[in-house]
């Protein structure tokens, strides 16, 4: 049983390897795929044991070029790991890979997969913790390649530029909220027993009771991160600038969450309800109609919301989807009535829709003019009215919210829940005003806090702030969660807030930046500022963006102040655990800017204090602590402190911010903090060198967090700025080198790489470049370039594109660059005996880049194609063969280089012409030669190179092919010869596949070539023969019109053509033509005789006969093989005839080959049966004359066939009746004949005339003695004549006048000659006629 | 012809009768992969008088229903065009399908709707099912009115939006272009939506 399954499995396995062989070898992609669903098959069903083997194989197919083998390589994936999840953590580093291929169906494909695997994963982890309060090592791995996986989804969310891509990642994050989140309907405890079936759905809560990897209040954490991702791309016109199917899925992906998760109601609401304002801009942009209808329906679905947290929102929501019905002209007056009205109905929130209607212009006032007239170009209406006096319009909002609040909590405690509702509601903006304004009324010394929230802050913080912090931190805290909709029922709102003042509500927000900036030189600043403000602009969500625009706004920029903190709110969220909050009091910042207007200065401006939540400065702040000793002071002496470090050239300054924190905490509500100065330390080179790096690794290393937070792409704008800015050596490279290849993939290598290069070639293009500072050599760009490349290759493994992708993409290719390919390309091996695998594979890396490279790279086309021809040349067998299916293949169709291959190859073979014609003088080992050319010319002209000096190069590899074979000759001739032209003629016998009007060259050569090459063109024409087929018009006019000398090779072409399968008309016609006009050869019809008719054979028969045996064998072949419309032109029997019909004479056949021709035909006794052979003997024996052969064929036959002799003796007694012995030649085969089927021809030769029986008994006397026996039985005696009898001596009866006569004759003849024997007998014939 | 269409088709309508009919054999004849479905509790046709209707369940076969109306009164349903539509219908398929059921059917590409209500349903019929198979469905919404003239409109535009579709690679990526050009082109400004199976 064990042996059956064992043979079975190996079965399957050699199946596998074959469909698996087969995928890859593939050209078409339906056979492909055919190939891997079979491959699937047996993986899957037949015998999964082989899934641990075949699974890296499997792996491999992920660089295949075409996109549905990709496809439906994750379809695969897909299909194993849903039936055998402990693959999960194998397949996940494919996944990762096609997440971001450039194709977006493999995209779509690869996030779907992930996205239902992820769900798998995370239930099992899951569940497994719950039972068995462990994991097992195999799960572990595969969750933590899931979370690879689902961070690398966050950013795709935001960043993919498919929107296709995009919906999927934002749907996944909808399913990761509603993981994350608790099911409020489900049971809050897992089910006693683990279950097997789906029935119970999955519920976070069951977590509760403890997990040893997940921890329900992280993954609520994380799902509110991801709630705050998909509503800021929401917020405010946000919705205008993102694609109309995204929007979509976001308003339906939002409101499937809010329905099913009430915590998170209220979070989701105040967003689409935000919308409504912008409701008739919406509905105006075309594009964005589909959005309202979601909108529509968004609403209606959370309507129908039963749980308690949705109550308070119903009439809004109502009220909301009446103004969507509303018209477009009569807007404005309508919801001016309709606020009113609203007001009046629920007078516990008077302000409330204030409230909300302001949220939004004040985000639109953000924006530039620029982007507000571009927005106003889509959008075509309106803007102007949400564009208004904002700064009137937030003082009364303030003072309203400000009124309200009081009103409320005038009310007392029962008035919580409103204050919570009407905060959660009021725009961030005039939030952050009330916070603000109740800064002044905190108390001198900090109120009690709740242990927990200190804590927490502490832990969360860098630094030991001072203990007003924790007040302050505390009441951020609480205004924070219950901004964000979390119910928050604690009573921590100090009494104080109520009373107000107004005034100076917005001098903390504007003082401290204008110290700072009286703390700098003016006019950096301003270019400091430019140059960061004009980024952040265009996607403002990245957090280091806000900072740096909050720490360099100029005083001027009041408009864009005003905004920042209210904004910030939702970023800062996303990064910093729940105390993160900014509002106006937040302004920690950092900032890297690189003043690439303002030569000689390079400013880091980090501002260190204080209330904020501990992510986003931590990276910086804790270097600086490390770094700089004076940090330390910040414990001790004040909360806040600046540093600053005024700049000479290449410096870097740390500049602290005077907050208004400290106005704050020493809360005596003195507002005079721009007086106090700030201390200022200067760090000498080296130790600013150090800060640098150290910044750098801190920046690197927050990679994980930006990426999925979405701001990826300014981080790497950002950074490569940055490095371009910075003056520190190459250690700075290496860094960032470190970090890019030490996770190619997961650290966006590419991006940052692309971004880098692209920001040094600008630098080193601009005229300005040389002097900044003079960080840069001139060499940098292609310094780092290479770099990058080398360590690609050597770090990545050769199936991975990122090199070819790095090359294809760079601003442009160094020289070093395309060395470094050709290095790849055409490794310098002289071991005979073939490559590693691991090299082998590097070439066909190096190849395909430079496939892309032709295709992409039109300045660098030539070099690159000279990389490939020349490795078509390569003298191992394998480089060649891959480089030559590229340059046949792939770049040939390309008509713009289609000329040059031709033109190469054809030199190439003509190389071979002078095979072991050449001397040894010129012999110089060149290939580096080679490349020092090429360099030289590439250095006079980068880019622009012409055909010319292409060309001349390769003279030189002709040249260089010549003289290394030259040293090969002195070793083995012949054989290096063959495998010599091979190696160059390889080439042009892959084009002929492609152009077959190139095969007449070597016809043409074929003559004049050595004898090497010749056999090197019997070896390879075959082939290309088969290729091309018979239906060429090109093989067709070769063949009627042939070179001179080339018949051997002509022969060879007819022999392939016909082999498999039968001429066409065509190509018998031009053979035939050939026939008659230039070569009389009849080997030459041999391979389209089975496509002749009997009437065409027969004439030729003669001349086929006439061939050599080896032919006339192929010839009988063919003749007897026929065609399948046709039939054969002869039958055997017709064979044999016509074999006999030949007079040799006539026919000018030398009688031996026909009796070979004979042989040839008895030798194939399945063909020339014993029936052939009667019905032939039969046709044989009716002709007169008898053929020449006949006697022999005779002997043959019975020879061959024993149970012919009766059928023999037949034939013989005829003979006899025909007088057998009137032709000698005949006659003496006839006896022969008769000798050798004794006893059987006994009766015929009784049937003899006495005369000739007696001559026969002269010529084999041995057979006397037998005949007389037999004829002495008395049933033959009787029948015999008396004259036979005598003769045998059997009768006693003395007839001597016959006896004598004939006894001296008889005894005569056999001692003389048997000549003599024929005129003997002829005499004695007419002496016994007379 | 059939090969050459990438995407999987719906028309739905209420009754799945005559809009979505009429555009199921319009783009079946072009070589569309095209089903239909209706959304309504019933297959409802109008009777004798407007509060009459023959109402049938989902499922009877329109020869059946064809053969009945005929029986009631074969002049009046001849004149208001049922027998005719009926008639046609029967060329098409066996018998009227009601969305919500036919889940089994499997994953559509594009469900086309003729009435902004069918749209709604069919949105939330989307949501509620939550295969978890993360594969998008584009939902486009044209209304025209239920009657045969409005039939004929319904089926042409959805025709000619289902053609620009095919253009392009993926709707994902070109929906709000194509939408454009439609409106461009005929004056209509469809709404979609997009669900996922």
């Amino acid at each position: 049983m064990e042996m059956v399954g064992m043979i079975a499995t190996s079965r399957f396995r050699e199946e596998a390897i074959s469909y698996l062989n087969d995928a890859k070898l593939h050209t078409d992609t339906s056979a492909k795929t055919n190939m891997l669903k079979r491959l699937k098959e047996i993986l899957l069903h037949r015998d999964p044991s082989l899934l641990n083997e075949f699974i890296p194989y499997l792996l491999e197919l992920q660089t295949e070029r075409s996109a549905p083998m990709r496809n439906y390589l994750v379809q695969m994936i897909q299909e194993i790991c849903l039936k055998y999840p402990e693959q999960i953590s194998k397949v996940a580093p494919v996944l990762l890979t096609l997440i971001h291929d450039d194709v977006p169906a493999v995209a779509r494909h690869a996030i779907s997969t992930s996205s239902s695997l992820f769900r798998i994963t995370f239930e099992q982890v899951a569940l497994q913790g719950i039972y068995s309060g462990q994991l097992d090592a195999k799960l572990q791995e595969s969750w933590e390649w899931m979370t690879t996986l689902k961070d690398a989804m966050y950013s795709a969310s935001k960043e993919h530029k498919n929107d296709g891509v995009r919906l999927l990642a934002i749907k996944f994050i909808e399913m990761v909220i509603l993981l994350f989140t608790p099911e409020p309907n489900g049971s809050t405890q897992p089910p006693p027993v683990p279950q097997k079936s789906e029935k119970t759905a999955f519920n976070v809560a069951w977590l509760h009771g403890g997990h040893p990897v997940l921890d329900v209040g992280s993954l609520g954490q994380e799902a509110s991160r991801n709630l705050s991702l998909l509503l800021d791309q929401l917020r405010g016109t946000e919705v205008l600038k993102i694609p109309g199917p995204v929007a979509v899925v976001l308003v339906n992906s939002l409101a499937s969450i809010g329905k099913q998760r009430p915590s998170l109601y209220g979070r989701v609401l105040p967003v689409l309800l935000g919308l409504v304002p912008n409701w008739e801009v919406i509905k105006g942009v075309q594009a964005t109609s589909s959005i309202a209808q979601a909108l529509k329906n968004a609403f209606l679905n959370l309507l129908k919301c039963t749980h308690s947290g949705a109550g308070p929102w119903r009439e809004r929501v109502v009220s909301a989807l009446k103004r969507m019905k509303e018209g477009d002209a009569a807007e404005p007056i309508v919801n001016q009535a309709k606020a009113e009205k609203l007001q009046a109905v629920d007078r516990a929130r008077p302000t409330q829709e204030n409230g909300i209607m302001d949220e939004h212009p004040g985000k639109r006032a953000r924006l530039s003019p620029a982007q507000a007239d571009s927005r106003e170009g889509k959008s075509g209406c309106g803007m102007e009215n949400y564009g208004g006096s904002v700064d009137a319009e937030l003082d009364t909002d303030l003072s309203k919210a400000l009124d309200s609040i009081r009103t409320l909590l005038a009310k007392g405690e029962e008035a919580v829940t409103s204050v919570d509702c009407y905060i959660a509601r009021i725009s961030a903006e005039v939030l952050a005003d009330v916070v603000i304004e109740n800064m002044k009324n905190l108390p001198h010394l900090p109120p009690a806090v709740s242990p927990r929230a200190t804590s927490e802050t502490k832990s969360g913080l860098p630094f030991n702030l001072g203990v007003p912090f924790s007040a302050v931190d505390t009441l951020e805290q609480s205004l924070v969660s219950s901004f964000s909709g979390q119910s928050f029922a604690s009573s921590i709102h100090p009494p104080e807030l109520v009373p107000i003042t107004s005034d100076h509500r917005r001098d903390p927000r504007r003082d401290p930046r204008r110290v700072e900036l009286h703390h700098m030189d003016l006019s950096a600043d301003v270019k400091l500022e430019e140059s960061v403000v004009d980024v952040p602009n265009s996607s403002s969500t990245d957090t280091i963006v806000h900072m740096g625009e909050e720490s360099f706004s100029t005083p001027s920029a009041d408009e864009q102040m005003s905004f920042i903190p209210g904004i910030s709110q939702t970023h800062v969220s996303k990064e910093t655990k729940d105390i993160s909050i900014d509002g106006p009091v937040n302004t920690v910042g950092m900032s890297l800017v690189t003043a690439s207007e303002a030569p000689q200065i390079h400013n880091v401006a980090i501002s260190l204090p204080n209330l904020t939540g501990p992510s986003s400065p931590q990276p910086i702040s804790s270097p600086l602590h490390n770094s700089v000793q004076q940090v330390d002071a910040i414990d001790e002496v004040k909360p806040l402190v600046s540093i600053a470090v005024e700049s000479v050239p290449s410096s870097v300054a740390v500049v602290g911010l005077k907050d208004e924190v400290q106005g704050v905490a020493l809360s005596g509500a003195t507002f005079q903090c721009a007086s106090t100065p700030v201390p200022v330390v200067f760090l000498n080179t080296d130790e600013q060198i150090v800060l640098w790096k150290v910044l750098l690794q801190r920046i690197l290393g927050s990679h994980k967090q930006v990426a999925s937070s979405g701001g990826n792409e300014l981080r790497f704008t950002l950074l490569a700025r940055f490095l371009l800015g910075s003056d520190a050596d190459d250690e700075v490279w290496e860094i960032l080198l470190t970090h890019i290849l030490a996770d190619y993939q997961n650290h966006r290598g590419h991006d940052l790489v692309l971004h880098t290069l692209y920001h040094l070639y600008a630098d080193q293009r601009s005229p300005k470049g040389e002097s900044n500072g003079g960080a840069l050599t001139p060499f940098a760009y292609e310094k780092f370039f290479l770099s990058v490349a080398e360590g690609l290759r050597d770090t990545l493994p050769p199936t991975d594109k990122s090199l070819s992708k790095l090359l294809g993409e760079a601003p442009v290719l160094p020289m070093t660059a395309l060395e470094l390919l050709e290095g790849l390309c055409n490794p310098r091996v002289k071991i005979k005996d073939g490559l590693e695998a691991p090299v082998v594979e590097r070439i066909t890396q190096g190849l395909s880049a430079v496939w892309s490279l032709i295709l992409m790279r039109p300045p660098v086309r030539s070099e690159c194609l000279h990389i490939a021809l020349k490795c078509t040349v390569h003298e191992l067998e394998e480089v060649r063969t891959k480089a030559i299916r590229l340059v046949a293949n792939k770049l040939y169709p390309l008509n713009y280089i289609s000329q040059s291959i031709e033109d190469y190859a054809m030199k190439m073979l003509h190389t071979v012409l002078d095979m072991g014609n050449h001397d040894l003088n010129g012999t110089v080992d060149s290939p580096a030669n080679d490349v020092l050319e090429l360099q030289d010319s590439k250095a006079d002209q980068v880019t622009d190179r012409g055909p010319n000096s292409r060309t001349s190069v390769s003279d030189q590899y002709v040249a260089n092919e010549n003289s290394g074979e030259e040293e090969e000759h002195k070793n083995g001739k012949i054989l290096v010869s063959v495998h010599e032209a091979q190696r160059c003629m390889s080439l042009y016998f892959a084009l002929c596949t492609k152009k077959h009007s190139l095969l007449r060259e070597i016809f043409d050569i074929y003559e004049r070539s050595p004898k090497a090459v010749k056999q090197a063109v019997h070896k390879h024409m075959p082939v290309l023969i088969r290729t091309i087929g018979s239906s060429s018009l090109d093989v067709l006019q070769i063949i009627s019109n042939p070179p001179a000398g080339s018949k051997n090779l002509i022969f060879l072409v007819l022999h392939v053509l016909t082999e498999l399968s039968a001429p066409p008309p065509e190509l018998i016609a031009a053979v035939k033509q050939l026939y008659e006009s230039r070569i009389k050869d009849a080997k030459l019809l041999v391979p389209i005789l089975s496509s002749l008719s009997k009437e065409e054979v027969l004439p030729i028969f003669p001349r086929l006969v006439a061939l050599p045996a080896p032919d006339f064998k192929g010839a009988l072949d063919r003749i007897l093989q026929g065609s399948v419309h046709t039939g054969p032109a002869l039958t055997p029997a017709e064979v044999l005839i016509a074999i006999h019909g030949i007079d040799p004479e006539r026919d000018h056949v030398p009688l031996s080959m026909v009796k070979d021709a004979c042989a040839v035909c008895f030798q194939q006794r399945t063909v020339f049966t014993q029936q052939v052979l009667a019905k032939v003997l039969n046709q044989l024996v009716e002709q007169t004359p008898l053929p020449m052969l006949f006697m022999r064929t005779v002997i043959q036959a019975v020879g061959s066939f024993r149970s012919l002799v009766s059928f023999v003796m037949e034939i013989l007694s005829r003979l006899v009746s025909k007088q057998i012995w009137k032709w000698p030649n005949l006659w003496i085969g006839f006896l022969k004949c008769a000798e050798q089927t004794q006893p059987h021809s006994f009766h015929v030769l009784l049937q003899l005339p006495a005369l000739h029986l007696e001559k026969a008994l002269i010529r084999h006397p041995n057979i006397r003695v037998p005949l007389t026996k037999h004829a002495s039985k008395p049933a033959v005696r009787s029948t015999l004549p008396r004259s036979t009898l005598l003769v045998l001596e059997l009768a006693q009866d003395v007839v001597p006048s016959e006896t004598v006569q004939s006894t001296p004759a008889d005894v005569s003849t056999p001692a003389s000659n048997p000549d003599a024997e024929t005129q003997v007998s002829e005499s004695a014939k007419t002496g016994h006629l007379a | 012809m059939q090969g050459k269409m990438k995407l999987r088709y719906a028309m739905v309508c209420a009754s799945n009768q005559n809009r979505s009919m009429e555009a199921h054999a319009l783009l079946q004849k072009r070589g569309f992969n095209v089903s239909s479905y209706g959304t309504g509790a019933h297959v409802k046709l109008p009777g004798p008088s407007i509060r009459e209707p023959n109402i049938y369940k989902f499922g009877t076969p329109y020869r059946s229903m064809f053969e009945d109306l005929k029986r009631k009164d074969p002049e009046l349903y001849k004149r208001n065009g049922l027998l005719q539509m009926l008639k046609r219908n029967v060329a098409v398929k066996e018998a009227p399908q009601r969305w919500q059921e036919n889940a089994a059917d499997g994953v559509f590409d594009v469900i086309f709707t003729f009435e902004a209500r069918v749209f709604d349903i069919v949105i939330e019929d989307l949501q509620n099912r939550d295969l978890g198979l993360m594969k998008s469905v584009l939902v486009v919404n044209i209304d025209v009115k239920d009657n045969h003239e409005g039939a004929a409109i319904g089926a042409r535009l959805a025709l000619e939006f289902c053609r620009l579709l095919e253009t392009v690679d993926t709707w994902e990526d070109e929906i709000d272009n194509v939408v454009q050009k439609f409106e461009k082109q005929h004056r209509r400004r469809p709404i979609y939506s997009v669900g996922f199976y």
